[in-house]
Parts: structure tokens; sequence; C-alpha cells
């Protein structure tokens, strides 16, 4: 019987910040959006290659889920797919931000000075 | 531009990035992103909209495309557990195809180096394959040519072989045989043909009027000869082969019917056949009727040769034993011309393949062996890479795949390599074909040799089992013992590994003997060939073939002919307008050259007792003018050299070989006595050294010289010894002889040297190709003595630094690695050796003046190969000596 812990996928950095991007961008995200979140966060470089590939990824295994919609004269027939996280998804972004919070817990004054 | 185009994405871009980004929704969705920010950004600037495309395509198309690539180097149980499973055959086939070729494109220079290999040893094979089809195997281009035979006579009582038969013997065959279709003979003569002004010598076979029905021949143009064509007079037809018709006449249908001059005299050109007439070996260029003369009555002058169509119930057999019986039936009705004579039915195939067989087999059998070799280091190769894998391999094993499946994968590779090999090997063979088709022996059908499908099929099958060969022993010991490769850190290879290669590297050399032992026995065999003295001087010498034919030359009547005027007008006319060239020093005339075996006739000694009807002997005959023996630099042993009177109405006299002196006259003084030929009685004046007519291979035969001038002959050599290089002279020569008489022609020019050069052609190429796989087979043992060395010295470099630092001395550790190297090549030359002499004996009809077991060769090829064993060891030796002792201990 696999363990809770076991159950909940550790995230990279890059899938950290595309899944914040996805919840950030709200109902309607799909792939343009997301990368032009990802990109207002201050990642400037991050390619639309990188940012999709993760996109695929991270729907792969089930962070992500996809609804189709309207196809769009001007998209060549091709559907938009929405992008939505799902509880899973949601317990790795929460695993990986108490981890983060318990790593930082006590380092502020020594960052703070480094920072400065 | 329309506003429609202005919106649509750059077409290369967008192509390929269909292409990198493949099926799915997630990709479809990704392109329907990109064109849809594209449409807004084109209303913009379509320029830079297109670049920005072009931009973020590649972006997607990169980073999809390297996932995709990602998914194609896992490993297959890897993706079995994400759960893709209830794979196809052909689907697992395609996986192990792709990993293969991924897996290998890791390795370039690994895959370079056994795809060279591999393409040079099955290149090699593919080329001789491509030769023994095309001049052994293919069957005759004529209709059932497995029914076509040749008809030789022969002689038990003087021991030769096929010879040709006489024109009363043919008609008997013809008329008694039960097992023949049809039969026809021909015979050859040189003609020159075309205009006066400038004739060209032709090779012309005088054939009987069934020769083309033989064949099975269809003419292109006209019609062949007629029944009633083969009575003299009615005889003055000819037919022109496709290639002269070609040439001369520019291939006009319309020369049917014209008149040509042979020999200056008129023909009618009656039809035009194909190149298949010609059978291969044999160089007709125009076809006449055999028109049967006076002198054709004679049983004991054998100048034909048969050619026969087996009726289809009979066979070669069937048909030898019918030709025995009715040669018996002969030989009782005509014991005076046919006693001991015999027929030999052979083949056509067989008779046009001839003395190349064994040649080419032995050729094939060697680069067959070389291939073998090359299976073998590419083995070794694998192996050392299989080293690299076993962690690779453990780990997929921890993950499920079963031995099967790593043996399946392993030997995937191997063939992918193989057929790779393969590729380029078909493409080295097209090469070798054309490299041998312009520098090689005239082997018959040489000229049709390709690399055409079924050499292509060849080099498929050659592939395939290189790669059973080479792949199997690394794909077992792959996929027998992957969890080794866990245990310490994945580096060792495990004692049995060694033991592999070392066995391979020994099978190396082992093959390596017995080429280069093969390539000795042939280099001896030529070096002796090259020490015969040919009994002349051929330095200098510059011959060429007349024939005194046409108007001008008519033959006197009657046999024996003792007078010529004709022909020493000729003679006498063309001696003095050379010899006014200052770079001349002398001129002489021959029936035959000195390479030429000529032809032989009967002859008795005055005053021995005569001998049984039939077992009379027989010698050379070979009329040659006054100054010969002097042009040639053949020093008289006894009595004198033929002198300008020795001429019409003087005493017959005669110059006989010092095999003739020990045949006939053993412990007699021979001059002085008197020999008969055609009825004359004839005085030796002189006995003269051998001259290898027959050949530097042959033994030297009994000859008689005849002064030129009392044995005329209508076919003439010419031959001038020069100070300077003898080709020089041969434009002095053509214009001397047309200055003499513009009609007749020149033919077979060339200089003695070449002559001699030529009659080892065959050999030479033999030679020349054994030592070439002799020498690829000695880098190759060497490479693989010095991989196995070089590779045990890495296992214990270890064990070596801990020697050099308890103080053990570099030449020790030297000596150790080299004595090792040693051993295992020793056991292996002496494997080499006995298997390279039980193997002799199918080289022995090959060899010269040198025994298959020529213990001189032997003990070099043991020396060369021990050599090549101690330099290949000696390396890895010396870098064993040179480890840094803190080197060592570090290497775990």
């Amino acid at each position: 019987m696999p363990t809770m812990l076991a159950m909940v996928h550790s995230l990279g950095e890059f899938e950290q910040l595309v899944l914040l991007a996805v919840l950030r961008t709200g109902d309607l995200a799909y792939g343009t959006r997301i990368l032009q979140e990802v990109q207002a966060a201050g990642v400037r470089r991050a390619s639309r290659g990188a940012v999709y590939v993760t996109l695929a990824r991270l729907e792969e295994k089930g962070l992500l889920r996809a609804r189709p919609s309207e196809a769009g004269g001007e998209r060549a027939g091709r559907p938009r797919r929405y992008l939505r996280v799902t509880a899973e998804g949601l317990r790795a972004l929460r695993s990986s931000r108490a981890m983060l919070i318990r790593l930082w817990t006590g380092l502020e004054s020594l960052l703070g000075e480094a920072e400065g | 531009m329309s506003t429609r185009d202005s919106k649509r994405p750059p077409a290369l871009a967008a192509w390929a990035l269909r292409r990198c980004l493949g099926q799915g929704a997630a990709a479809e969705a990704a392109f329907g992103d990109l064109q849809e920010e594209y449409q807004a950004r084109a209303e913009a600037g379509a320029w830079k909209a297109a670049l920005w495309y072009a931009r973020e395509a590649f972006s997607l198309a990169w980073a999809f495309g390297r996932v995709r690539c990602q998914a194609a180097t896992q490993w297959p149980e890897d993706r079995a557990r994400s759960g893709r499973q209830g794979d196809s055959m052909m689907r697992v086939l395609w996986e192990d195809l792709r990993f293969a070729a991924v897996a290998l494109a890791r390795r370039p220079l690994f895959a370079a180096a056994v795809v060279a290999t591999l393409a040079l040893g099955i290149g090699g094979n593919v080329a001789l394959f491509s030769v023994v089809d095309g001049v052994l195997l293919r069957p005759l281009p004529y209709p059932d040519p497995d029914r076509l035979v040749i008809l030789w006579e022969n002689d038990r009582l003087r021991g030769s072989d096929r010879e040709a038969a006489s024109a009363p013997d043919y008609r008997d065959f013809v008329e008694m045989n039960r097992s023949f279709e049809s039969l026809a003979a021909r015979s050859r003569l040189d003609r020159s043909f075309g205009t006066l002004a400038e004739p060209v010598r032709v090779s012309s076979a005088r054939v009987s009027a069934g020769y083309f029905g033989v064949l099975g021949i269809k003419p292109l143009a006209g019609r062949t000869f007629l029944p009633d064509e083969e009575r003299p007079g009615n005889d003055r037809v000819v037919v022109v082969t496709e290639g002269l018709w070609r040439e001369r006449f520019g291939a006009d249908p319309g020369v049917v019917g014209k008149r040509v001059l042979l020999d200056g005299e008129p023909f009618t050109l009656v039809g035009v056949v194909p190149a298949e007439a010609r059978v291969p070996g044999l160089r007709d260029q125009i076809f006449e009727p055999l028109a049967f003369g006076p002198d054709d009555r004679f049983r004991g002058r054998h100048t034909l040769r048969v050619f026969a169509r087996l009726k289809p119930e009979a066979s070669l057999a069937s048909a030898q034993a019918d030709m025995n019986a009715l040669m018996k039936r002969l030989e009782e009705t005509y014991p005076d011309d046919n006693l001991g004579r015999g027929a030999l039915v052979r083949s056509l195939q067989d008779e046009v393949v001839g003395d190349s067989r064994r040649a080419l087999l032995l050729l094939f059998g060697a680069v067959g062996l070389l291939l073998l070799m090359a299976c073998a280091s590419v083995a070794n190769l694998v192996l050392t890479r299989g080293v690299g894998r076993e962690r690779e391999l453990a780990i997929r094993t921890s993950l499920g795949a079963g031995p099967w499946r790593l043996f399946r994968q392993l030997l995937t590779e191997s063939l992918l390599l193989a057929c790779l090999g393969g590729a380029l090997g078909a493409l080295v063979a097209g090469w070798l074909v054309q490299l041998v088709r312009a520098v090689g022996p005239e082997l018959p059908r040489l000229d049709q040799v390709a690399v055409d499908g079924r050499a292509l099929a060849f080099a498929l099958v050659a592939s395939v089992l290189s790669a059973l060969v080479f792949g199997a022993l690394p794909a077992v010991r792959g996929a027998r013992q992957p969890q080794a490769g866990l245990r310490e850190g994945g580096r060792t290879s495990g004692v049995s590994g060694l033991r592999a290669r070392r066995s391979l590297a020994a099978f190396e050399l082992a093959a390596a003997v017995v080429l280069v032992a093969g390539a000795g026995l042939l280099v001896r065999s030529f070096w002796k060939l090259q020490g015969v003295d040919p009994g002349f001087d051929p330095q200098g010498l510059l011959i060429a073939k007349v024939s005194l034919a046409g108007p001008g030359y008519v033959f006197p009547k009657g046999w024996p002919v003792n007078d010529w005027p004709a022909l020493n007008a000729f003679t006498e006319s063309l001696a003095g307008r050379l010899q006014a060239n200052p770079a001349v020093r002398s001129v002489a005339f021959a029936h035959q050259g000195p390479t030429d075996p000529g032809w032989t006739t009967r002859v008795t000694v005055e005053g021995r007792p005569a001998p049984a009807p039939g077992a009379q002997d027989e010698a050379s005959f070979r009329p040659v003018s006054a100054g010969y023996f002097a042009t040639l630099g053949v020093k008289l042993a006894r009595g004198r050299e033929f002198e300008r009177f020795d001429g019409p109405g003087r005493p017959l006299v005669a110059v006989v070989n010092d095999a003739f002196v020990a045949r006939h006259l053993p412990g007699d003084d021979p001059l002085g006595q008197r020999i008969s030929v055609f009825g004359a009685a004839r005085e030796i004046v002189g006995v003269v050294p051998n001259e290898r007519f027959l050949g530097l291979e042959a033994v030297p035969a009994p000859a008689m010289y005849f002064p030129v001038a009392q044995n005329p002959m209508s076919a003439l050599t010419i031959i001038v010894r020069t100070n300077r290089d003898p080709l020089d002279l041969a434009a002095g020569l053509r214009e001397a002889v047309r200055g003499v008489d513009p009609t007749l022609a020149l033919f077979e020019l060339g200089s003695a040297e070449q002559a001699l050069v030529q009659s080892m052609e065959e050999r030479r190429f033999t030679l020349l190709l054994l030592g070439a796989f002799a020498a690829v087979a000695l880098v190759l043992a060497a490479v693989g003595i010095y991989g196995v060395v070089s590779f045990a010295v890495s296992e214990r470099t270890r064990e070596m630094g801990l020697r050099i630092a308890l103080g053990a001395e570099p030449r020790h550790v030297f000596r150790m690695v080299v004595r090792q190297g040693l051993g295992l090549s020793a056991a292996a030359i002496v494997t080499g050796t006995l298997v390279a002499l039980l193997l002799g004996r199918v080289m022995e009809r090959l060899l010269f003046g040198v025994e298959a077991r020529d213990p001189v060769t032997f003990a070099a090829v043991v020396v060369i190969l021990l050599a090549t064993a101690f330099v290949a060891s000696a390396v890895p030796a010396l870098r064993a000596t040179r480890v840094e002792p803190t080197t060592a201990l570090r290497v775990e």
C-alpha cells in the first residue's frame, strides 16, 4: 500500500512555474496565454517550445486536464485546448510550497544580507 | 498580394513544424495557437510576423523533436512499464531497429570502424562473386547451352590431349555418330579485310555451313552460309560480326550483298551475325565457308575444331561412349593415321571457362576466408564495446528484459551494421569489378562481368551471414550474463570475455597464416618462372606477324613445296629496307616466333628401326630464315646456323634442339645424321639449346628448325633486333612493310618482352589479388592481437602498477606482456600452418617449380607472422611499462 507522500509528484522548478501560470490565467488558460503569463512573471526567455513540452508532460502526469473548445477559422481548424489544474496538480503545488517554506524558515536574515 | 496570402504562415516552417510535432491533441493545439497568434501579428506586418512564426515554430519543433528522440532511445522495457504493451512482432522489430540505429549513432567511430571493415570484406566477396558468376557460372548465351559440346581428338600413344580433328575424321563424325543433333567444324586464319588502301587485319573463321545452326545464332541482317557454299569455288562469300559491322560499315544494313576484299580478293558480304557468334575465348571477326581442298584428304592433318549439339536424349557420358566406339572403328580402319587416337567430348561451357576455374575458385575461397576474418575482428570490436554496455544491459534486465529480448536487440544491431557494411560493400565491389576489368588478365567473358542483381542478392546473403557470425557470440554473451555488469561499478568483463576475444584473435592469426602462405607460394612460383631462361634474349626484340596472301602471293601447288620465289623476294626486300635503319641490328624471319607453340609433324631418324605404325614421333616443325638464331641471341651448341645459301635447290638441312637430341639421338653425334620429314631427308647441321616456345612453364619439347627458304610458309613472323626500345621501331617496321607491299597488314606487333609478360598475365593477377588479401589479413590479424593484448594490459593496469611499485623492472613487465601475446600467437600460427599444409594441395596446379609444402616459404611465413605478432604485442607492452604506480592504484 503506497503512502500518501509517495503519491504526490515532486515538481521541477519550471513545472511549478508553468502550473502556477495556469492557475493565474484562470478558466480560459490555453497555450499562448499561459506562455504570456510565464513571460509576464519575469521569465522573459521562456521559450514556446519549453512551455508547451512542459504542458504536455504535466498533462501526461495527470496534473493538468484539457478540454477542447471551438476551432476558429484563424486557427486552421485546430481547436484551442483549455487547461485546468487537477486536484493532484494542486496537491503537488502545495507540497512543493510547503517544502520550500520549511527550507526557507530561519534563513531570512542570512539570505537577506546576501541579497543586499 | 492577396490578404489571404499574407495571413498564411511561411509554408516551409509550417511544414517542418507539422513533421516535428507529430500527432495528438496537444500537438494540434500547439499548432493552432501559433496559427492564431500569427494571424493577429500578420495584420501589423507580414515580414515581421513571418520571422516571428519561423522562430517560434523552430522553438516548438526543437523541443518536441527532442522529446520524441528521447522516447526513441528509451529502453523498450521502460516504455513497456509506462503502460504500452501488447506490441506486434513487426512493431517490436521496428522498435529494435530504431533503438539500434540510435545506439549506433551515439558511437559513430565504432560504427564507422565496423562498417568499413565489413564493407571491405563484403565488397571483396561481391566483386569476386561477380567475376566467378560471370566467368564460370553463367550459362553461355545460346539456346540450350548445356547441350553444346566441343569434340577434341587425343592421342594416347603420345599422351596428348585436346587436339584438333582432321577433315576426314570430321566427315566420319558427321556420318557415323548417334549422339549429336548437328555438328560443325571451324578453322581459323588471319585475313586482311577491306580496301586496298587501308586493309585491317581480322581474325577469320572458316566454318561449315551448319556452324551457326549448331550454336543457334540467327543473322542480324542477310543470311548465313548455304550448304552449297562449302564447295571450293562457291566459297567467295563472307559473314561479318556485329562489332566489325558497326565499326567498318556504321551498322548499315545495306551492306549485305556488297563486295569486300579479303587479302585483296573479292568476296560477297552475305550477312551480319550478332556478337555471340564469336564463341567466348575465340577472336573471330568474320566468317567464311569451310570448303575442303585437296590437302584436306589427309587424315593426319589436324586443323579443325569441331562443335556439336547433343540430341535431347543424349548426355555427355553417352556421347563420350558413342565417340569412343566411333574412334575405335576409325582406328581399326585407318591404323596408319589413327592408331592411338581417341576423342574427348567436353561441354562448351567447361571449354570456355577452361583453366581460369582453378585460380578463380582459389581466389574466391581466399576472399571468403578474408570475410570470416573481417567478421572475427568485428566480433572483437563488438565485444569490446559490449564491455562498456554491460551496465546498460544489466539495468535493462532488472527492468524486466529477458535474455531473448536482449539477444534479439543485440543481433538487430549487428544486422543493421552488417547491412550498412553490405550496402557500402556493393559500392566497393562496383569499383573493384571495374578495376579488374581494366587491369585484369584476359579471362573469358570478363567483359560481361558486372555487379548485377545476382551479385546484390549475394551481398545481402553475405551481410546477413556475417551478422550472424560476428553478432551471435557477443549477443549470447550479452544476453546471458548481464547481472555481472552491476558488480564493481560495471567495469569488469569477466575472464570468459577475454577468452572469447583471445579465440577470435587466434582464429584471425591462423587464417592469416593460410592466406600469407598461399600468397608466399605464388610469389615463389612467380620468381621461379621469371628466372626461367626463355632460351633466347628477349631484350630489344620486336616481333610482328604478316600473312603473304593475295593476288601477288599465289602459293605453289603440290606438297611438299621447296621453293616459293615470292617469299624470298619479300624477305630480301624487307630485310634490305629495315637494315637501312641504323637502329636495326639484325632481321630474321620465321614461320612462328620464339613464344609461339606452332605445330608438330611426324619425323623419323634415318638408320633407325622403323617405329611401329602409329607410334611414330612428332616434333615441333619450325621453318626459320638465315640469321634467326643470331638475331634471337641463341648460341649454337654444335654445328652451324642456317646461311643464305641454304636455299632452294641446295641440300636440305635442319637444326635440332637439345630436347630433340635427348629423345631421338641420345649418346650419338647428331651432326650429319639425317631425319625424314614430309618424305624428304634432311641433314642435321646444328644443335641449339631449347627455346621455350610452349611457354615458360612447359617442359621444353623436341623441335626441328628448317630454312624457311626450303620450306616456305605464307604465315610469317618478322623478328627485328634493335639496340633501342623495340617499340620505338614499330612505326619504322610498319613503314618498311608498306614500302615493300602496301596491301599487306602487320598484326600482333609487340616486343618479345611484352609477349613473355603476357604469358604470365593470369598468374600475375592471381598473385596480385592473393597478395593483397594476405596483406589485409596480416593487418587484421595484427589489429586483433593488438586489441587482445592491450585489453589484457588495461585489465591488469593495477597489477602492473603494483609490480612496478614493488620494484619490478620495466623490462620484466614488457617481457611478461609480450610473452602472453606470443604464447597466444604461437598456438595460432602452428594451427594455421597445419591447415595451410593440408590446403596446399588445392594450390598444387597453380604452382611452378615450388612444392605445395615448400619449407622455405613456410619458414618465411612463420617468421613474418611471429614478427607481426611481436610488434602487435610490443606496443601495449611498452605502454604497460610506463604505468605510473600511483595511476594504477587510482584506477578503481
